[in-house]
């Protein structure tokens, strides 16, 4: 990576915590410091939601995914623009009404204090790690790639992060995020200019789509109705809606962002600007994954993407085996360049492409089978059953493949993706602790510079147990999978709460009750059976509200007197 | 007093800013149609290219 590269990522990180600095002053009390007194516009809050929603695990993890597997996993988002919509009838106009600070202040005002506190208890547990993971997961990627020391990766994204949340509070993490929004979608499209520029004179963009279709990487949309399949039509727009209604209703990350809106109506439309264009950029960031695929056609890819894995086999004593497969790897490349060339040839001439076809895909199975021999070996070599090396796919093209300049732009937009996801998750972290328990339960009576204080002193916490929990995450991996897993147990139960809320006579006790019984359901059902992690979403809302009702039936109704005033 | 689900909670006002909801019922199909035809467009996609 070249120094100019570095200055761009070094003015990119000191740009960004300079100006997060200057919104200081926006924050003296802490209305200002958590909802900006409610005064945002809708496109800085709608660019601040999917700037939120788009983490470094979106924009490396996807591509690397689209190398390997295709664009299916865009069928994940489908129902996203059915939940916004859902959510813009429903949930945004209840909390601005009620004017809360955090989703589960609401619970309160509904069902009692326990519920609300459970909520915010789970809230804080899952975000809390998943935070960390957040950092972590890029960190490792970044320091293996650059060459850096991973405690110097997680400081550089975790102190510029906690520095301008802490100071600038919510105004501070939004405006960040509308710029950190601008330099990813500037520095995709860049990768997606270059990929296209990257390609073979003698093949064009059409060939190009033709040759990673036969491959099946375009297979965009799958109609089978398997529960068992995680990304199908069905499972993304009934399990993805629920997902994200749970995501962007219940998640305090997310519902923060729209309750800094003006009005009801620009939280609305900044809930639209994701249901208009998540789809789109999306299927733009897989696309960039799948062109990669036709780029390493024709420039030969390394056969580990993990430079790590590839020096510690290189000095095992299965040394020699490997650099006999790596061998084997080049002549599998070369056949299939010649047969990627053949077919693009073929398919220029306008003739049978069957023949060509075939040897094509025959070429890029036994480059496949090579690279599956080499990762058996690190598993052998490693002890890592779980090895997999396609997040390095994309970080790996950029530093070896982009000029001078474009490298330290598509840097930047990765710690732009991390940072952007991270300052909106510490600031909700903030709120809930302060407004759901200090406030609430612990200091009810302090002053509003008190309480502003606290509100910094939390986010400059939550920042150090996220860099903390990312720099020992290398060495849990078990711990990532089930900071993820809690993850799919917890929203759909949440948004069971919300649903028993605002659509049904629930009691305290049933909310209460359903939401211990919808994540006890979710994990047993998740032990129990091989459904497809996006259904757990509808089971748990399922499971809350028949619990929950049931609880209410049988307890008896007993009308809900709002709670003390917050 | 109790509280009508679907209310808002006792002594919070109702929101007089958003009386006007054509505009937003004018999204929400715009959002419906655009997301048919994207989806309807990635399926032609995948057919031409597709294997």
């Amino acid at each position: 990576v070249h120094i100019i590269d570095w200055l761009i990522v070094a003015g990119y990180l000191t740009w960004v915590v300079v100006d997060g600095l200057r919104r200081t002053k926006a924050a003296h009390e802490i209305e200002g410091y958590f909802l900006a007194n409610r005064s945002l516009p809708w496109w800085a809050v709608g660019l601040s939601v999917m700037a939120t929603q788009l983490s470094a695990i979106t924009l490396v993890g996807t591509t690397g995914q689209a190398y390997d597997d295709g664009m299916r996993f865009l069928q994940f988002y489908f129902g996203l623009p059915l939940a916004m919509i859902v959510l813009s009838l429903t949930l945004v106009p209840f909390f601005h009404r009620a004017k809360v600070f955090t989703a589960y202040e609401y619970l309160e005002k509904r069902f009692d204090a326990r519920t609300r506190a459970l909520s915010s208890l789970v809230f804080l547990i899952y975000r809390g790690l998943s935070c960390g993971v957040v950092i972590s997961a890029p960190s490792i990627i970044l320091s293996i790639v650059l060459g850096w020391d991973l405690r110097l990766t997680v400081l550089a994204i975790g102190v510029p992060t906690t520095l301008y949340t802490m100071f600038g509070g919510v105004q501070a993490v939004t405006w960040a995020d509308v710029k950190q929004m601008g330099v990813i979608v500037f520095g995709v499209c860049a990768a997606v200019f270059f990929l296209i520029l990257g390609l073979p004179d003698y093949i064009g963009i059409s060939e190009a789509l033709h040759i990673a279709g036969a491959t099946g990487r375009l297979n965009t949309i799958d109609f089978r109705f398997d529960l068992t399949e995680p990304y199908t039509f069905w499972s993304g727009l009934i399990g993805g809606m629920f997902l994200a209604l749970g995501y962007f209703g219940c998640d305090q990350s997310q519902v923060q962002r729209y309750l800094t809106a003006k009005s009801i109506d620009e939280g609305r439309q900044s809930l639209m600007m994701s249901a208009y264009w998540k789809i789109p950029l999306q299927a733009l960031i897989l696309l960039t994954g799948v062109l990669v695929f036709v780029f390493f056609l024709y420039n030969q890819p390394p056969m580990l993407f993990n430079p790590v894995h590839d020096a510690r086999l290189r000095a095992s004593d299965r040394a020699v085996e490997y650099a006999a497969l790596e061998d084997e790897f080049v002549r599998a490349f070369e056949r299939r360049r010649g047969a990627a060339e053949a077919l693009a040839g073929v398919r220029q001439e306008g003739g049978i492409i069957v023949d060509a076809e075939r040897a094509f895909l025959e070429s890029n199975a036994a480059v496949a089978a090579v690279r599956g021999r080499a990762a058996g070996l690190v598993k052998e070599v490693t002890g890592d059953a779980r090895y997999s090396d396609v997040n390095y796919v994309f970080p790996t093209f950029v530093t070896t493949h982009l000029p001078i300049g474009l490298v330290g732009l598509i840097i930047a937009a990765i710690f732009a993706a991390v940072m952007s996801s991270v300052s909106s998750e510490l600031n909700s972290l903030s709120t809930a602790t302060v407004i759901d328990f200090y406030r609430r339960h612990l200091n009810t009576t302090a002053t509003g510079r008190h309480y502003l204080l606290v509100s910094k002193l939390a986010t400059a916490a939550w920042g150090l147990i996220a860099s903390l929990f990312a720099l020992h995450a290398a060495n849990l991996g078990a711990l990532i999978v089930v900071v993820n897993l809690i993850g799919s147990y917890f929203y759909g139960s949440l948004l069971g709460v919300f649903v028993l809320a605002v659509a049904t006579r629930a009691t305290a006790a049933g909310a209460f009750w359903g939401l211990i019984g919808g994540v006890t359901t979710v994990a047993t059902v998740a032990r129990a059976t091989n459904l497809a992690f996006l259904w757990y979403n509808v089971v748990g809302v399922i499971a809350v509200v028949t619990i929950g009702m049931t609880v209410t039936a049988v307890t008896g109704r007993s009308p809900r007197i709002a709670g003390p005033p917050l | 007093m109790s509280q009508i689900p679907g209310t808002l909670p006792p002594g919070v006002p109702p929101d007089r800013s958003s009386e006007d909801g054509a505009r937003m019922r004018r999204a929400y199909i715009q959002v419906l149609i655009l997301n048919v035809l994207i989806i309807a467009a990635l399926w032609a996609f995948s057919r031409h290219f597709g294997n």
